[in-house]
């Protein structure tokens, strides 16, 4: 299993967000997180990263406790955040090499290039960050994923602010990495259709309890 | 933690302020500015230089510490990047120790030709000016961690800048009362005093960790 959610309980501002949530996430599986905005979606990523901690419950990746993983992090899986963390005041490549450097991911200059070639970047490779388009700032935030060599990603709300064509290459981008054996956990607000995904709905808790998931069928195909 | 990635962070950090020549171009022209408006309104003539020059850069120092920490963490953390060196593994106390190298190197940068300068400005001497450099060399690692920890304060704090300045302005008191008592030794004539310098290195080994403490509950505190 590469991640095992079991039996999470968290609190928040005064808010029950998760009871008793249990989720697993096998090898070369897409699961893909549904819920309205300020359902707990960005809260159970932050959860799952070890940001946040749970006041029941364990989170596992790889078999290892989130807690206890420390710098072996940036091995084992690779998060986007919904905050895409660029620096306005650097270029593209620069904030590519930045998270490069403290992913602690092979520099491979080729790699980079082809990259940022898949989502149209590299020829605006030294134009700042803070002069593009939310949508280019996504496809930044994404190209660091052909970067990645982990197997377990993690992607909140990847789809928001890009056009059609590059919401295929992102989804081609996963399919591929699920063929070659890597999971991928990702979240959206609107339902979206991959190849051999899975999908969760998160819904509201109702008074006290809550129905932590329900799940919908498996897709099959587009 | 390795050693590489604490390199990996000071990289980053410069990288960053290197590119943002705003934090250093702010820092000297605030110092600068600020130094000759006490030069106008002292006027020429009357001004004891050795007296007042000290206290009137300490002053100006803090105040300029705490207008570009900002810099180095609200911008992290309005871009998500403060979250993305955590979930990265890398500790909260790391993250605060390479923010304050990288500051340290972008204050005296500009300070090792601003102090000249306005030693100029106020008639005072090569000694006294050198003495001073080597003041802030070694109190403002102890600054700079305490303008850090007032920096996420006012992020915890939801930047109420009134808050943050009266929780954190008690604990730049020591500091000042050594680097400016070094000060006035010299003025009345004493030999050079290497206890204060002595004291000023033991207050940066007290400030460390409590800062790097402190900090990281604050930073647990901000993603809570």
């Amino acid at each position: 299993m590469v991640l095992e959610i079991i039996s999470v309980f968290f609190y928040r501002n005064k808010r029950l967000i998760f009871d008793n949530f249990n989720l697993k996430l096998k090898n070369s599986q897409i699961m893909i997180l549904i819920g309205s905005n300020g359902i707990g979606k960005t809260t159970l990523f932050e959860l799952i990263v070890g940001i946040l901690e749970p006041q029941k419950g364990i989170i596992k990746i790889n078999n290892q406790l989130i807690q206890k993983m420390f710098e072996k992090k940036r091995k084992n899986f690779t998060y986007l955040p919904h905050k895409d963390g660029l620096k306005d005041n650097l270029t593209i490549i620069e904030n590519i090499e930045n998270w490069n450097y403290l992913s602690a991911s092979k520099y491979d200059f080729v790699k980079l290039k082809s990259s940022l070639d898949y989502f149209d970047l590299f020829k605006i490779k030294d134009e700042n960050v803070g002069n593009l388009s939310q949508g280019q700032r996504k496809k930044v935030s994404l190209s660091k994923l052909i970067l990645s060599n982990n197997l377990l990603w993690l992607l909140d709300e990847p789809f928001n602010g890009l056009d059609s064509d590059s919401i295929i290459k992102t989804k081609r981008i996963l399919e591929n990495h699920r063929k070659n054996g890597g999971s991928v956990l990702l979240s959206s607000h609107i339902d979206v259709k991959i190849k051999s995904s899975r999908k969760i709905v998160l819904n509201k808790l109702r008074q006290k309890r809550r129905r932590d998931i329900c799940e919908i069928n498996s897709w099959e195909e587009l | 933690m390795r050693i590489d990635g604490f390199f990996n962070l000071i990289k980053r950090e410069m990288r960053i302020c290197l590119k943002n020549s705003f934090v250093m171009i702010s820092f000297s022209s605030f110092f600068l500015i600020s130094i000759l408006i006490f030069v106008f309104a002292f006027g020429s003539g009357s001004i004891d230089g050795d007296k007042l020059y000290k206290p009137i850069v300490w002053v100006l120092l803090i105040f300029s510490l705490m207008l570009i920490s900002e810099n180095f963490t609200n911008n992290d953390y309005a871009d998500g990047s403060l979250k993305e060196m955590q979930f990265l593994g890398y500790s909260e106390e790391v993250i605060i120790l390479s923010k304050g190298i990288a500051m340290w190197f972008m204050i005296m940068l500009p300070t090792f030709f601003l102090i000249p300068i306005s030693s100029i400005l106020f008639n005072v001497t090569f000694t006294n000016s050198v003495i001073l450099f080597l003041n802030i060399c070694l109190a403002c690692p102890s600054l700079i961690l305490i303008s850090l920890v007032s920096s996420l304060f006012s992020i915890q704090l939801k930047n109420n800048k009134i808050i943050q300045f009266i929780i954190i302005f008690p604990f730049y008191m020591p500091i000042i009362i050594f680097t400016t008592s070094t000060t006035n030794n010299d003025i009345d004539g004493y030999i050079f005093d290497d206890n204060n310098f002595l004291i000023l290195i033991g207050i940066f080994f007290i400030t460390l960790p409590i800062s790097l403490l402190t900090s990281k509950l604050i930073m647990k505190e901000i993603n809570r």
